[in-house]
């Protein structure tokens, strides 16, 4: 549905340059949810941007659902544009016009006749659930309700592919989950191939199919979510995924570790679960076999992707040797094992 | 007295809004043409821009008195004479121009960019971009542009005296300053006083009224 085909960007300011985008190869296919994810600066936005040509790449090929991008003339152009609907940071609604105008405004570019436009603006305000705040302005909507409204404008003119740049960025967590229930939602409900962009592992893990990264205008790494929380190399990846699970040792338990092992100390772990990793309950089974308890200190386990990703602090407590053992099984089930410490117990 | 003065309420009223009516056409236009040939804009072009930007400067650099006289042909070939308040409106009217594009440029400024960028993913032509973009989102800014024009013109009006327009200010000039008639330049003040007044009032009103930012 996107393909984007050796696509350079090279800013000029006077005397230097600014290369945004290096080589950028990537295939979305029809009726996914690809994710884009980067640091800031790290080019996404101009990424996002070369798709529908708000950016023109310096070279390369963008083609959308089979039309060369850059070959078409300005008036090919705009009649394209509207069948990739768009949605922004700010959200970037009209303020003079109330919730029903600002979605009805790309249906009125089209010419129909009005009750046509009322009952498609209609339909929207209900897939948005806002038909309540039809003639309200957008300053009197909250983040969550801009977000929606502009996304009932984008889909209005009935889009094959709906680019978000970063579309929850600047909203709070609770909204971000019910916008990206809603984007999820319309990507099963109407078939809309989705291209987000965002700084955020959180929202990749929750809605994307496929994800890549972007580092310095360069991909690093794409491939499916659940392939790329079990498989990425790049540090940049794991930093991503990390930042997603968030684990600290409990202070209480901080206190009381100590780098080595004095034989009357207890190894603390840090397990981690990746797409690989076998779906046992491996716990109590480690447990068991090796006959040490398993005091876990703190988990953050989740589906993404539809494989179980997380990791967990826990204590091993039991002989040496039979904690070694069950480090060596924890292993063979592609479980990633790391000693973080020893903890002393009074 | 009460004659003199109502006549020259009366030409002051008449040069003040045919000028301004004119003034605020051509303004916007301009200060729009301003706007969307900059670098980056719907219809980019350096050349037009630096031509409209030394056009617009050069128009308000003139004084105004200036202006009056220099016109004077241009203003018998539009409205046939150069003598009274008709032929007032005229340099008033070229005078306002270039002071109401540039307040009209700083209105469309304001506006943010990701607007361009949402009417251009849309698909808008660039006319559709300024007549249901531009212009609506920017109305507050315009109206303010134009309430601003109009007290400006009524200070300019003044000066049509010169050339025969009359109007308030003239009154206050010929009766209050040099004859020192003291009370007639009181009440000629007083009036374009509670005058600049009433048009700033109407103008925050309707800037109130259609302004949902």
């Amino acid at each position: 549905m996107i393909e984007l085909i050796g696509v350079n960007k090279i800013y000029k300011r006077g005397k230097k340059t600014f290369h945004a985008l290096r080589d950028i190869n990537l295939h979305v296919e029809a009726k996914k949810i690809f994710g884009v994810i980067g640091a800031s600066g790290a080019g996404k936005s101009t990424l996002i941007r070369t798709i529908n040509l708000l950016e023109q790449p310096s070279s390369g090929e963008v083609i959308v659902n089979g039309y060369h991008m850059t070959r078409l003339d300005k008036e090919e152009l705009r009649l394209i544009r509207r069948k990739i609907g768009m949605i922004f940071q700010h959200f970037n609604l009209l303020t003079s016009r109330t919730v029903f105008q600002n979605i009805a405004l790309p249906l009125e570019l089209e010419n129909l006749p009005k009750e046509k436009i009322d009952a498609r603006v209609n339909e929207l305000l209900h897939l948005v659930g806002l038909e309540d705040r039809a003639n309200a302005y957008p300053s009197q909507l909250s983040g969550g309700q801009k977000q929606r409204v502009a996304i009932a404008r984008a889909l209005a003119s009935s889009p094959k592919v709906l680019l978000c740049d970063e579309a929850t960025s600047s909203l709070d967590p609770q909204t971000t989950r019910s916008i990206l229930l809603l984007l999820k939602e319309i990507n099963a409900r109407l078939g809309l191939t989705i291209l987000l962009i965002t700084h955020e592992m959180d929202v990749v893990k929750s809605i994307c199919d496929e994800v890549a990264i972007l580092n310095e205008g360069h991909l690093v790494e794409q491939g499916t979510v659940s392939w790329f929380f079990g498989n990425a190399r790049t540090d940049l990846a794991r930093n991503f995924i990390d930042s997603t699970f968030q684990l600290n040792i409990p202070e209480e338990y901080l206190a009381r570790v100590s780098a080595e092992s004095t034989g009357q100390n207890f190894p603390l772990v840090k397990l981690g679960f990746t797409g690989t990793t076998v779906d046992k309950p491996l716990i109590s089974e480690a447990s068991r076999i090796f006959e040490i308890d398993i005091n876990i200190l703190s988990a953050d386990i989740e589906y993404a992707g539809g494989a179980k990703f997380g990791c967990l602090l826990a204590e091993l407590i039991g002989e040496c040797r039979q904690c070694e053992a069950a480090r060596r099984f924890f292993i063979e089930h592609h479980v990633q094992v790391e000693i973080l410490g020893y903890i002393t117990n009074d | 007295m009460i004659n003199i003065l109502t006549q020259a309420l009366g030409e002051t009223l008449l040069m003040v809004f045919v000028s301004a009516i004119v003034a605020s056409i051509l303004g916007l236009i301009l200060g729009i043409a301003l706007e969307v040939t900059k670098p980056h804009q719907i219809l980019s072009h350096p050349q037009a821009h630096h031509l409209l930007e030394m056009i617009v400067n050069i128009g308000r650099s003139i004084p105004f008195i200036i202006l009056l006289v220099a016109i004077i042909p241009l203003t018998r070939l539009i409205v046939g004479t150069s003598i009274g308040t008709v032929a007032a409106i005229v340099p008033l009217s070229i005078g306002a121009i270039p002071f109401t594009a540039r307040l009209v440029e700083g209105a469309l400024m304001e506006l943010p960019e990701g607007l361009l960028d949402a009417a251009n993913a849309m698909g808008l032509s660039s006319l559709q971009i300024i007549t249901k973009v531009f212009i609506p989102e920017a109305l507050p800014g315009i109206i303010n542009s134009i309430t601003m024009t109009l007290v400006t013109l009524v200070n300019y009006s003044a000066m049509a005296g010169t050339i025969g327009g009359g109007g308030l200010g003239d009154v206050a000039i010929r009766y209050g300053y040099q004859r020192f008639d003291i009370k007639m330049m009181f009440l000629t003040v007083l009036i374009l006083v509670l005058f600049v007044q009433l048009i700033q009032y109407s103008g925050n009103y309707f800037v109130k009224k259609c302004n949902h930012r």
